[in-house]
């Protein structure tokens, strides 16, 4: 095995250096044009105050839970299932580790009605609990019960 | 891709589900979907989405039958 010293690496066409190392041996700046695939945890600071490891959004879905059900957008979800009126499942694409992650959900009102909605996950609904690949939630308006809203946004963070 | 205009219904205790695939899931057709989301054991049916109704108003009163 044989070791390339030096600082920089440049592409001949690159108008700067793409790869630049400091003295302490740690990439001082590193351009990825397509995907970054890391292995073990992403630490990084951002402003946080010290280097540690970051936790992701695992998947995150936005749909429209009137009418005709239909998502708008989403990141690694599937599907989602309309088990009735403000009641939902959402179906990952690629499961999660375990069960133990958290789900947020939020939610958009129709206009003129008093805005106070709860987003219920599973563990507190008696019909079933999280799984690797799906999640079971609700959403209730404070004195209407279940209730389908317009705007259903949710995220997964493990 | 799963087909956005296709629903993938069953039946069990508590009335009807309706699995609304996701939109840009070019791995996936909707039989792999209705494979990995309806429970085992259980029957599906794949339906237009035009075949679904749009008023929701008794939503949890649907019956379906193929």
């Amino acid at each position: 095995m044989s070791t390339l010293i030096t600082t920089n690496v440049k592409h001949p066409s690159s108008s700067s250096n793409n790869i630049v190392l400091d003295a302490n041996g740690k990439v001082n700046a590193l351009k990825v044009a397509t995907d970054l695939e890391i292995d073990n945890d992403l630490k990084f600071d951002s402003g946080y105050g010290s280097t540690v490891t970051g936790y992701g959004v695992r998947a995150w879905c936005t749909f429209n839970g009137t009418s005709t059900v239909a998502i708008d957008a989403h990141g690694n979800v599937s599907s989602i299932t309309d088990h009735g009126t403000g009641a939902y499942t959402v179906n990952f694409s690629t499961a999660m580790p375990d069960a133990h992650y958290a789900i947020i959900g939020g939610i958009i009102g129709q206009y003129g009605e008093e805005h106070t909605y709860t987003f219920v996950s599973s563990p507190w609904d008696p019909n079933t609990a999280n799984t690797t690949s799906a999640s079971r939630f609700s959403t209730e308006h404070y004195s209407q019960g279940y209730k389908d809203f317009d705007h259903i946004n949710i995220i997964v963070v493990r | 891709m799963a087909d956005t205009n296709k629903r993938i219904i069953y039946t069990d205790s508590n009335g009807v589900n309706i699995v609304v695939p996701a939109p840009n899931n070019p791995d996936l057709t909707i039989e792999q979907l209705q494979s990995q989301v309806v429970p085992d054991g259980v029957t599906s049916y794949i339906v237009d989405k035009s075949d679904v109704p749009t008023d929701r108003s008794f939503r949890n009163a649907w019956t379906y039958t193929p």
